[in-house]
């Protein structure tokens, strides 16, 4: 399958020139498998451009289908849904999939973000077919070709990672989590043993993460620890903090290497960036 | 000098990171005016006021002891979904004033709560621990903040909208942006009536149209900087009709009625380019020379700081 990240960045688009190796876009990542799936995961402001690029194919016809995984409803994870061309467009069709919580139901949510006096055209107003999927915790699913997995990670209001398997390969992505202090969460393990790739949560630098225990978030070293123990190929450095310049996290890509090699850990490490592309 | 005028965000709809616009900038909606008293004023709460507020913590507020006006044009995502990253709000001690319209079954507050709500955001705005205060406006409503004059008129945009007029040591700053000019007569074609009567409502529709587009100009005149909607051109305008939002020439024709020396186009839509408003710019600058008009015209971008 071929993955390509849409947007990179927690918490907030960072647009300016200390932004512009790794971007700016708040979290959308693309999935495609060989046979033509089309997977998206989270619906931040990098979807308005893979949207943009996505009317060039059948979506700018109307006669587009796609899948939209959901980790959560935060807005760096759905504010650029109301943006997003192929969804405002007739014919076209998508599955929505997340969690739906007591009081308010995934479509609800989205809803929400679309209402007056926030915004001028309501989500119903989206002229695309749109069929919404509850998520639970565990749950496998089919879509076409690739199988999915859902587990719930540590994020205040919860959050899910997922696993995307298809062609034989592995996809894993666990963004908005929070390590724990003692032990590697089994359900991050569950979603990326054995992953080609997995984009990892990687807000805070270590000194940070002191400031920050329960704004659930995590850091690269603690992504080293995921990779070793659940022995996956690759570890994406993603969900930036708004705060990193280019520099910043070149710095953390820097010192995400040497620890991995104390480590010996042999695997490739990469930092997420918009437009980045890898084919597993 | 009267005031300093500084751009944190300019963009319109959604905030557009990336290497086509770093001239102009990505961010949404924020300026900031400092007067020669001191006071502090933020117009519109967008991804800019991020910036803002990092600077702002070089300040007193970043001991908790600034005080600081927040005029809201309206609560469009783009114009607060910053707020809740400013983090002079988070620091105890400083002050607030947030001035905005209610909507029709939501006071300000309960709206700027929406956003933090923990389905979207993990802080609440109550835990947000400097004081605020909110201060729902009416249309014409006059007010001081410190050695400013302010006065807030309602504008045409889906929900509504308010401009603002900052009047400050014979100075005066005008910010109307999320605003479409009145000038659309919607009774034309369709409804067969006599010759006579189509006259007699086209001319009311036109007498309704120049009141109101009088009220605007009014509102503008004279002003010595005016930062003005021009999300559209022309060409782009005729699909949007109703969206809210003025094009380049409407702002141009409410700025030289009102004799405004500096039209500021702000709010640039998300597809727009640097090179894109390069070119504009250049277009109507030729053109107001062209035709002799004193009007400077500029565009908004990030980064920008003015003194009148």
């Amino acid at each position: 399958m071929r993955i390509k990240f849409w947007g990179t960045r927690g918490s907030i688009p960072t647009p300016g020139r200390h932004t512009i190796k790794y971007g700016g876009n708040t979290s959308c990542v693309e999935v495609r498998t060989a046979a033509g799936e089309l997977i998206i995961i989270d619906a931040g402001s990098g979807i308005r451009n893979l949207g943009i690029s996505l009317m060039k194919e059948d979506f700018g016809k109307g006669s587009g289908e796609g899948h939209i995984l959901f980790s959560h409803t935060h807005w760096d994870h759905i504010q650029g849904f109301p943006f997003f061309v192929p969804g405002l467009t007739p014919g076209n069709h998508f599955a929505l999939y997340g969690e739906n919580k007591a009081d308010k139901r995934l479509e609800d949510t989205l809803a929400g973000q679309m209402e007056h006096p926030y915004f001028p055209i309501r989500l119903r107003d989206m002229a695309s077919e749109m069929e919404f999927v509850e998520v639970k915790n565990g749950d496998r699913f089919s879509i076409g070709s690739a199988e999915v997995l859902a587990r719930s990670l540590n994020h205040p209001n919860g959050v899910f990672g997922y696993r995307i398997s298809a062609d034989g390969r592995a996809f894993a992505y666990a963004s908005d989590t929070e390590h724990y202090p003692d032990r590697v969460d089994e359900a991050i393990l569950e979603i990326a043993m054995n992953a080609d790739a997995l984009a990892y949560d990687s807000q805070y630098t270590p000194e940070e993460y002191g400031k920050k225990v329960g704004w659930g978030h995590s850091t690269a070293q603690e992504g080293l620890k995921v990779a070793e123990k659940a022995k996956v190929k690759r570890l994406i450095l993603f969900h930036h903090d708004p705060t990193r310049s280019d520099d910043a996290i070149d710095e953390i890509l820097e010192n995400c290497k040497k620890d991995a090699s104390e480590m010996g850990l042999n695997i490739e490490i990469i930092a997420a960036y918009d437009g980045l592309e890898i084919s597993l | 000098m009267a005031m300093k005028i500084r751009f944190w965000g300019t963009r319109g709809s959604v905030a557009v990171p990336g290497p086509s616009t770093l001239k102009y900038g990505g961010n949404t909606s924020c300026v900031e005016v400092c007067t020669d008293g001191g006071t502090e004023i933020i117009f519109d709460a967008g991804t800019g006021i991020r910036a803002l507020g990092l600077s702002l913590m070089d300040t007193p507020f970043g001991e908790g002891r600034g005080e600081g006006h927040i005029l809201l044009s309206h609560t469009h995502w783009d114009h607060i979904n910053g707020f809740p990253f400013f983090l002079p709000a988070f620091i105890k001690g400083n002050r607030f004033t947030i001035y905005g319209g209610r909507h029709s079954d939501k006071r300000l507050e309960e709206i700027l709560a929406g956003q933090m709500e923990h389905s979207y955001f993990p802080v609440l705005l109550e835990d947000m621990e400097a004081e605020i205060k909110y201060v729902e406006l009416q249309n014409d409503q006059s007010f001081a903040m410190g050695d400013a004059e302010v006065k807030a008129k309602y504008l045409n945009h889906p929900g509504g909208s308010f401009g603002y007029r900052l009047n400050v040591g014979g100075r005066s700053f005008v910010y109307a942006t999320d605003a479409e000019p009145y000038h659309r007569p919607l009774n034309r074609g369709g409804v067969n009536l006599r010759g006579q009567e189509q006259d007699e409502i086209d001319r009311k529709v036109s007498d309704l149209i120049a009141d109101l587009e009088g009220e605007t100009i009014d509102f503008v005149r004279g002003a010595d900087i005016l930062v003005h909607d021009c999300q559209y051109t022309a060409e782009e305008y005729e699909s949007k009709v109703g969206w809210g939002h003025s094009t380049y020439d409407d702002a141009i024709r409410i700025a030289s009625a009102g004799d405004a020396k500096h039209l500021i186009a702000f709010h640039h839509d998300p597809a727009r380019s640097d090179e894109d408003l390069d070119r504009i710019v250049e277009e109507y600058r030729d053109a107001l020379a062209g035709r002799g008009e004193s009007l400077i015209f500029s565009a908004a971008y990030e980064g920008w700081e003015i003194d009148i």
